[in-house]
């Protein structure tokens, strides 16, 4: 049997995933791509429309469309903002416990992604109803009278897609915060370093990547997400996953459906790329990659 | 060292245990102005739970440590105005040299012109110019080991602690280094307390050594003491080889005390204590068992004998005992080969008398 370089066998290793890719997230992107730039629905009839930009010029001179695209941006802003914001503090105290404490601490967070998330978010809807769980105790507290309109509004739908996102990110955090070596934090408070400075000048510098990778995370997953809008948000917040969802089944308007959907695509990958690269400037100053 | 009043480090009956395992057993130890002070030990014996507790980083369970005369128990570490090395030297990666260097100077708000100077004088003191742009990760490991020693001395400690500094480093540099860390001591005077469990770096930069096992310390002298009048078995193999005999004492007389050791015959200088009659721990060096051809008593026959350049290791058989022996090589291969008889002789003032220890029987 004749040797195999070691080059070429990690190039076979490779060949599934880049079967996988190719046929299953490229070939269909480009198919998408092309789709957004017909000018009519593909029928029988016709099977091959003109290709035109009609579809991206209808998106970029509707306002409806524009406050959409601001919509999904702000709710995936906002949600990464708040889901980062809790749990930084939290993956840092799971760091410093051990035991029991930990164990429980780390089950609770994690619990969520075992429940199913039609089952957990409809939780969230029950929660939120006019006359709801909520509703029922500020009102039984004295602090609120009269129906609440908690559902349909984008603090909720933000809420909610902070709770789902929220396990990914602390497993992001803790695993990154546990990296940073005891050594370096103890030299530094040898140094005469206070906590916000070991905080500031150590800890999230040295967390950079993996408060990075969970930004990105969160917010590519929560500014395309579907599920919380249309269960929670409803029509009141609308965000470009579900105009597309709508056009792409009940409209039957497949090219403006895939347009729609390669703005999200931009936005999001944009978005997080231009977020990595500052992060990068900012904390790396050119000795290690981030992403 | 002379004594001083005003030691810079005291321990005054420490203690520490963690898990139920005790680590340091009721430590006193006093450390003076200047002095370059090793705690060596195997690992376990104590020597960085000391260290953490001079730097704050733990507490003792029960006594009190002084630094410059003041009690620190309820000092945080960033108040007691000492300088770290670590074994892994924890540089700040995302930090070039000269922001790592100047962090402590920053933290203290000294003025920009001024750490630009004294990060400079300390690149100047440890032989790095020209990296201050640099990363960690850009540097070799005797780089690094350098810029964690400048960044632990820019703020003029009152103590510089070292917790196993070279041991990361290769053989080679490892000896640079040692000479290093002399010469930057002798430059600054500063007082440093080394941690290691090399023999070789204790004896080649230390002014005293503090040889420690099981939470103890079993012995603190120069260097020169502890390796030439061990007290304790310990301490005598720890620091160097010997050849350990357990003698019984046949004579005592004219300042003399004559040993036997199966038919080995030693003789040793009188020590108040010892009648005839009793049994005692006998010790000498290899390199202070003289070799020569002939028969008589306290003969023995070559068993092994290896060139190694500088000198030439031998181990004999005597009288059931194995003995180890090095002699300076005579200039054409080994003096003795395989099977030789030879005549051992143990000079009277290189024979080590050591003290009965509970731990070693």
């Amino acid at each position: 049997m004749p040797r195999l370089a070691p080059q070429a066998i990690s190039l076979a290793l490779l060949v599934p995933i880049l079967l996988l890719l190719i046929f299953f997230f490229l070939f269909p992107l480009a198919y998408l791509l092309h789709l957004s730039a017909l000018a009519q629905q593909p029928t029988l009839q016709n099977p091959l429309p003109e290709l035109s930009f009609v579809n991206y010029a209808k998106i970029l001179q509707d306002s409806f469309y524009l406050s959409m695209s601001l919509n999904s941006v702000l709710v995936g802003l906002s949600t990464t903002f708040l889901t980062v914001a809790i749990a930084y503090p939290v993956a840092f105290y799971i760091t410093r416990i051990s035991g029991w404490e930990r164990t429980l601490i780390s089950v609770a967070c994690l619990l969520p992604i075992f429940v199913n998330v039609i089952v957990s978010i409809l939780g969230w809807y029950i929660l939120l109803l006019p006359f709801g769980v909520v509703q029922q105790a500020l009102a039984g507290l004295g602090i609120v009278s009269g129906p609440l309109q908690l559902l349909r509004t984008f603090p909720a739908l933000v809420a909610v897609l902070v709770y789902e996102h929220l396990p990914f990110a602390v497993l992001i955090l803790v695993s990154s915060l546990q990296a940073i070596p005891a050594d370096k934090i103890n030299a530094a408070r040898v140094l005469g370093a206070g906590v916000p400075r070991i905080v500031f000048s150590l800890i999230i510098p040295l967390t950079m990547p993996g408060l990075v990778a969970c930004v990105i995370l969160v917010f590519s997953l929560s500014a395309s997400s579907y599920l919380a809008p249309i269960l929670i948000g409803g029509q009141r917040t609308p965000v470009l996953p579900l105009a597309i969802f709508s056009y792409g089944t009940e409209l039957q308007n497949w090219p403006l459906a895939a347009a729609l959907s390669f703005v999200l695509l931009v936005l999001v990958v944009t978005i997080s790329y231009g977020f990595a690269s500052a992060m990068n400037r900012i904390a790396k100053r050119g000795q290690w990659e981030f992403v | 060292m002379r004594a001083t009043a005003n030691p810079v480090l005291r321990f005054d009956r420490v203690s520490k245990a963690f898990q139920g395992q005790i680590v340091l057993n009721d430590l006193t130890l006093e450390m003076q102005q200047g002095e370059f002070l090793t705690l060596l030990g195997p690992s376990g014996c104590g020597k960085t739970t000391s260290l953490n507790l001079v730097a704050g980083l733990i507490k003792p369970d029960a006594g009190t440590i002084f630094l410059r005369g003041k009690a620190v128990d309820a000092l945080p570490p960033r108040r007691r105005g000492l300088g770290l090395v670590f074994q892994s030297w924890a540089l700040f990666p995302h930090m070039n040299v000269f922001d790592n260097i100047g962090f402590g100077l920053k933290i203290r708000s000294a003025p920009s012109a001024e750490i630009r100077k004294r990060v400079g004088e300390m690149l100047d003191l440890v032989r790095l110019p020209g990296v201050a742009e640099k990363f960690p990760s850009q540097l070799s490991g005797g780089m690094q080991q350098r810029v964690a020693l400048a960044r632990a001395l820019v703020t003029r400690p009152d103590l510089l602690l070292l917790d196993e500094p070279l041991s990361n480093l290769d053989a080679a540099l490892r000896k640079e280094m040692q000479i290093e860390l002399r010469r930057i001591h002798s430059e600054l005077r500063v007082s440093t307390l080394l941690v290691t469990h090399s023999q070789e770096e204790a004896l080649v930069m230390s002014d005293r050594i503090a040889v420690m096992r099981s939470g103890i310390i079993q012995c603190i002298d120069t260097p020169q003491r502890v390796y030439n009048q061990p007290p304790t078995r310990f301490v005598c193999t720890f620091v160097g080889e010997a050849n350990i005999f357990k003698c019984r004492v046949d004579e005592v007389a004219q300042g003399e005390a004559k040993l036997s050791c199966g038919t080995l015959k030693i003789i040793v200088e009188a020590q108040p204590g010892i009648v005839a009659g009793q049994t005692v721990v006998a010790a000498i060096r290899p390199e202070n068992v003289m070799l020569a051809l002939g028969s008589g008593s306290n003969e023995a026959v070559i068993m092994d004998a290896v060139f190694k350049g500088n000198n030439i290791s031998y181990s004999a058989v005597a009288g059931g005992e194995i003995l180890n022996i090095v002699t300076p090589p005579p200039g054409d291969g080994c003096a003795f080969a395989k099977g030789d008889r030879v005549l051992l002789t143990f000079p009277k003032s290189k024979v080590i008398l050591l003290e009965a220890e509970r731990l070693d029987a």
